[in-house]
């Protein structure tokens, strides 16, 4: 509704399919023409994760050490930047509009200069349809962002995008420093 | 506090109960809650003509008519629990002054759901529906305690006879009685489009909830009311669309693979 959509207008569109098809379905079909329900999901999930009203925003995003059953992230990773090293994550998601939040905490090199932003590689290497992946940057000690739009979203099996992330001093049960992935399927 | 209230003298190995309102069910359901001491005699000595029948008020608007006990209330001494000791308005009186104010804001007498009202499929809830003997009044029946209260032990739209039921224990707090209402009054809406085939379809279960939540709280009200994000937990996001009900818990992020080996 904040997209400036109408609730009668929506709902009825829903409930007056004629048609016996899931709800989703013909929601999908009313929001074909307004962003589509696809984009208008992506949106949905980044709002409630990493926007200061998003519902999730209550939750840590990740937590690297203690009990991380209320950690909004479904895995967590560090990298050492400029090791040249390499981690990878296979998502599994359900069908019909799903997210899963991997975060990911930059940590500097032993001999790396601190508060330096450096490029760190995201790619795709294979993906089924539908699913999108949508890298955020959450800066040092913040748990939202201003704008909850990803840095770079990746598409298509193979894409890959160059992000600059800074180095971090990420503590236990602080908000991680580095690059976030979410995946979002359809 | 739900049902019916009861008190034992174990000296006299009798039971009084209050039924607030008749309903077979609850009868039932009392007798083997009072049955279970012991086998001791049951008296039900309450006035079952003055407890059986329903209190009705009516709002100025017409638009609900709510049944309730106003014996139930007034009779503290066998509603002497914690829950209801030392209030000097009972619940169902709150609900009944409140009504006005929330019928108003809810949009069945003004407001933001105005333009549902008027929707010429929707009950007009303040004044007329069509019906094959022509114009008729509907309004909109809520239930205090009722059976299906008990039955269900929260706020529920009754679909075959559409009506709502409501806890008293639920009305307490203004804000928990205004999103109940608002949520179970958009079912009534709801039926208007999908009858009871639909209503009772799994396939609509999410959509009809999550709309009647968000009619809950924000569409019937002029300022949206908090509690929108009360079943998200950090795992919601992981389950798909048309998932029904809280998710508080692990979900599909278990089974998520790290292929990496830990880094530093």
């Amino acid at each position: 509704m904040d997209r400036g959509m109408n609730f009668r207008g929506m709902f009825e569109a829903v409930a007056g399919d004629t048609a016996l098809v899931p709800p989703e379905r013909s929601l999908a079909a009313f929001l074909g023409s307004r962003g589509g329900m696809e984009t208008l999901y992506r949106e949905f999930a980044a709002w409630m994760i990493f926007a200061r009203g998003g519902f999730l925003s209550k939750y840590p995003l990740a937590t690297f050490s203690g009990a991380t059953d209320r950690d909004v992230a479904g895995a967590r990773s560090t990298l050492t930047l400029g090791s040249g090293r390499e981690i990878t994550r296979a998502f599994e998601l359900p069908e019909g509009y799903a997210a899963q939040l991997w975060a990911i905490r930059l940590q500097k090199a032993a001999r790396g200069k601190s508060g330096s932003r450096e490029p760190v590689l995201v790619k795709v290497n294979e993906k089924t349809s539908g699913m999108v992946v949508d890298v955020f940057v959450v800066p040092s000690g913040q748990r939202t962002l201003s704008s909850a739009a990803p840095v770079k979203s990746l598409f298509t099996e193979d894409s890959s995008a160059l992000v600059k992330a800074g180095v971090g001093t990420s503590s236990a049960c602080s908000p991680p420093t580095g690059t976030s992935a979410r995946g979002t399927r359809r | 506090m739900g049902g019916p209230a009861h008190a034992v003298d174990e000296g006299s190995r009798t039971a009084t109960v209050l039924l607030d309102h008749f309903s077979v069910v609850g009868v039932f359901r009392l007798l083997g809650k009072v049955l279970g001491y012991g086998g001791a005699a049951v008296i039900i000595g309450t006035s079952a003509g003055e407890w059986a029948l329903n209190d009705v008020y009516i709002t100025p608007e017409g638009n609900f008519k709510i049944l309730y006990s106003k014996a139930a209330i007034e009779k503290n001494l066998v509603m002497n629990d914690s829950t209801w000791a030392g209030r000097t308005v009972g619940p169902a009186f709150r609900i009944r002054g409140n009504i006005p104010s929330i019928s108003r804001t809810s949009g069945i007498s003004g407001g933001r759901l105005e333009g549902l009202r008027r929707h010429p499929r929707l009950p007009q809830s303040a004044g007329e529906r069509k019906g094959w003997l022509g114009k008729y009044q509907k309004q909109i029946i809520v239930k205090m305690d009722s059976y299906f209260s008990w039955a269900t032990g929260a706020p529920s739209y009754e679909k075959i006879f559409e009506r709502l039921h409501i806890p008293t224990d639920n009305a307490l707090a203004p804000d928990d009685a205004r999103v109940t209402l608002g949520h179970e009054l958009f079912h009534v809406v709801q039926a208007e489009y999908y009858g009871i085939a639909g209503m009772s379809n799994p396939m609509n279960s999410w959509w009809l909830e999550a709309t009647a939540d968000y009619a809950g709280h924000v569409a019937a009200w002029p300022a949206p009311l908090a509690g929108l994000d009360y079943g998200c937990g950090p795992t919601y996001l992981t389950y798909p669309l048309s998932t029904k009900g809280r998710i508080t818990g692990p979900g599909w992020s278990d089974r998520a693979t790290n292929t990496s080996p830990p880094d530093g």
